[in-house]
């Protein structure tokens, strides 16, 4: 285990999409290590290190959020909202990754400060390739700043 | 005129005898407030040589109305006996101007008017010298029975008689001859002419005193008489014009009370002077009600009071007309619609002399047009509810279409997560375990990979064509040259795989149209050609544009397998599939997707084919306006 590796967290409440989002980091060996959590509730807490989330060390706080919009409860839109409103999380890099293409929800999300804004393919190749660009550019080629 | 009618009868020597007529006829006055001038004597010539009417006749149509005016002309005047000298003087002038009308033939005879006058002057003098003459021979003829005693007695006479005739002139013309004659004849030392007798100083003095006191006596009548003739004719005319005043006014209070709407007069200062009739019949008030101090008032609807007052008052001030509506009070106590329009009558300076106004009766129009205005309310409120209704059911229309789009997507959407899963894993599952599978088992995971990729494509095509529907697309200039060159890019992979050749002729024109739809139809049209070909052969796909006035048709020719005429519209119809799916894969939506963007953009597009000669898809786009 490398403990050195970036966390990417990831938001969605379709264990086929995470599970499938997690194949294809695996086959195209992504240089990051993937947390999925199913409620948006989980990521708040994981972000604001509550309810078991507190030790840094074994929960640290990722470099980048990929977050899925239609979800029941929090949507993705009020974990985006309370993000931005977080003082310490306000920089954090947030994609939203949603099976919508839909403009409003585009303008919406974009509005509410995501990053960028992905659509899920069908067909793995296309996932896979997805996730290679996106660890090149997000992970690697793009300067962040730590939290 | 007034010298001309002074002298009437009197001068003699006037030869333009003048004859006076009073016009009553037709005058009422009214509207003019110039009552006096129009009712004023006219002078006329003569009218008829030689049918004269002596003026007393002519001015005596109302002999008493005349006196009666003449008394309160001359009063005061206590030294003559007005009515008795009124006659005298009336035959005398009478007689005068019978005279005078001969002497005015003679001036017709004659020409020229100083030439009339002349002979008429002679006349006067003539008439004293002839007179004087008179006297001396009937002296003569008496001097046996006076003897020299009053030698000028007789003189003083024919004196009196030249000038009472002939006036003041002719009178002094008789002192003087008389007193000559009367000493060279009767006065005996003279006469002789031996015995230095005195000339009869004391008798020529008393001569000169009695005859200059007739003179003066009769000078004196004369103007009297003169000016009782002038009196009276100025209060005959005054008469004559008050008695057509009032004719004129009973005419119009005749006229008012026929009418069959309100007609009222009133002083300047508003106070009512005469109401007609129907004024009475309809309000049921009397008299001493409607012309006590604003009366009238009373029967004017409450509503309308301060109204109607104001207007009063303003046009009163202004002295302007006016006009106003208001509901009167019948004797019934039903209130009806009355129009009344007010005018002012002014005098030469302008100051108002009457206010003439009437009422009319409108109410029926009033009916009408509340009716109308009812009718007109009604519909407009039936506009209105029909618009709200309009409104609503668009509103409830909009917000289902937004509740059935919105359920789509979110149907596609939730449609298109199993697919990742069944696509995914099938994927995962035919990699992981290729080793184990058959061929036949093979096939079986791939069928299920392409099922749902399908699936996916045809979820997707519903998707655009769905938001091409509703999206908005705002067009601008577009260069047709860049945006095919992109569609290429786009298509790259597949132009690659099926080895085609494709051809752009430039120049491309600049289009009006919205990039985003622009190139979805052109990624449409370009898949079909490079999709539809026959087995073995590849793709040759020509693109070229004509202008066409404002328009601009962009043709894209392929070598395709082409389309029967009778099929060239189904094509673009949803789902207008011709094929199945095992020759040539597809969901059926891609022309219709091309059809609806471009009409989106304002175009046309169609199709020229022959089986197994290729086709040639045109898109027709507005020519962008070129700007500076």
């Amino acid at each position: 285990m490398n403990f050195s590796r970036n966390r990417v967290l990831h938001v969605d409440d379709d264990p086929s999409d995470s599970l499938l989002l997690r194949q294809a980091c695996r086959k195209v060996e992504a240089s990051f290590e993937l947390l999925s959590l199913s409620e948006g509730e989980a990521a708040v807490a994981y972000l604001s290190g509550a309810n078991g989330y507190s030790d840094r060390e074994i929960h640290p706080l990722p470099v980048l959020v990929l977050l899925d919009l239609k979800m029941p409860r929090m949507s993705g839109f009020d974990v985006l909202t309370w993000i931005r409103k977080h003082e310490s999380l306000k920089i954090l890099p947030v994609i939203i990754f949603t099976a919508s293409n839909q403009n409003e929800d585009i303008k919406r999300a974009y509005a509410a400060g995501a990053n960028s804004y992905l659509v899920k393919p069908v067909g793995i190749h296309t996932l896979m390739e997805m996730v290679r660009k996106l660890d090149g550019y997000w992970l690697n080629l793009n300067q962040g700043v730590s939290l | 005129m007034a010298k001309s009618n002074e002298s009437c009868g009197q001068r003699t020597g006037e030869g333009t005898r003048p004859t006076v007529e009073v016009l009553a006829d037709g005058h009422h006055g009214l509207g003019r407030g110039r009552a006096s001038n129009t009712l004023a004597p006219r002078m006329v010539e003569n009218p008829k040589p030689g049918s004269f009417m002596p003026p007393h006749a002519c001015w005596g149509g109302k002999p008493i109305a005349g006196e009666m005016i003449l008394r309160k002309a001359v009063e005061g005047n206590s030294f003559l006996d007005y009515c008795g000298r009124m006659q005298t003087f009336q035959f005398m002038c009478g007689n005068m101007r019978f005279s005078k009308v001969r002497l005015n033939d003679f001036m017709q005879l004659t020409s020229g008017r100083w030439l009339a006058r002349l002979p008429a002057a002679l006349a006067r003098y003539g008439f004293a010298v002839a007179v004087v003459l008179a006297a001396l021979l009937l002296r003569f003829a008496l001097s046996s029975s006076f003897g020299f005693r009053w030698p000028l007695s007789f003189f003083v006479a024919s004196t009196f008689v030249a000038a009472w005739f002939g006036g003041a002139g002719p009178g002094v013309l008789a002192l003087a001859a008389g007193l000559v004659l009367g000493n060279y004849y009767f006065v005996p030392a003279l006469q002789a002419g031996n015995v230095h007798r005195p000339f009869d100083f004391v008798g020529s003095l008393g001569y000169v005193f009695a005859s200059s006191i007739c003179i003066a006596v009769v000078e004196n009548l004369r103007r009297t008489k003169r000016q009782l003739i002038r009196l009276q004719r100025e209060s005959l005319e005054r008469g004559r014009v008050a008695e057509s005043l009032r004719q004129s006014e009973k005419r119009f209070h005749e006229l008012a009370d026929a009418m069959p709407q309100m007609v009222w007069t009133a002083a300047p200062d508003g106070r009512l002077e005469y109401i007609n009739q129907k004024w009475f019949e309809y309000t049921g008030l009397s008299g001493e009600q409607s012309y006590a101090q604003e009366g009238w008032i009373t029967v004017v609807h409450p509503a309308d009071k301060d109204k109607v007052l104001h207007t009063v008052h303003e046009a009163l001030i202004s002295g302007k007309p006016f006009q106003m509506e208001s509901r009167i009070k019948n004797r019934d106590g039903a209130y009806r619609w009355y129009l009344s329009r007010g005018l002012s009558m002014q005098d030469e300076s302008g100051r108002v002399v009457r206010w003439f106004a009437t009422s009319t009766e409108i109410e029926e129009q009033k009916q009408t047009e509340q009716a109308l205005e009812n009718a007109r309310e009604q519909l407009a409120q039936h506009a209105r509810d029909l618009e709200s209704r309009v409104v609503e059911r668009t509103a409830k229309l909009e917000e289902s279409l937004r509740s059935l789009e919105g359920v789509l997507y979110h149907v596609a959407h939730d449609l298109r997560a199993p697919l990742r899963a069944v696509e995914g894993f099938t994927q995962l599952l035919l990699e992981r375990q290729a080793a184990s599978f058959d061929p036949e088992e093979a096939d079986y995971a791939a069928r299920i990979i392409s099922a749902a990729s399908n699936m996916d494509e045809l979820i997707r095509d519903l998707l655009d064509y769905g938001r091409l529907t509703h999206m908005e697309v705002p067009c601008w200039k577009i260069d047709l040259e860049g945006e095919i060159a992109r569609v290429l890019v786009t298509l790259e992979r597949e132009i690659k795989a099926k080895r085609a050749q494709i051809k752009v002729e430039t120049p491309l024109p600049k289009v009006r149209a919205n990039s985003e739809v622009l190139r979805e139809v052109l990624v449409n049209i370009l898949s079909n050609a490079l999709k539809f070909v026959s087995p073995g052969v590849d793709p040759e796909i020509h693109i070229f544009a004509r202008r066409d006035g404002g328009r601009a048709r962009l043709s894209l020719q392929d070598n395709g397998i082409g389309i029967d005429a009778a099929h060239q519209e189904q094509i673009f119809q949803m789902f207008g599939r011709l094929h199945g799916g095992s020759h040539y894969s597809g969901t059926g939506i891609g022309l219709a997707i091309v059809r609806k963007g471009v009409e989106r953009m304002g175009g046309a597009v169609g199709v020229e084919s022959q089986p197994r000669h290729g086709s040639r898809f045109w898109v027709e786009l507005p020519v962008a306006v070129e700007t500076l």
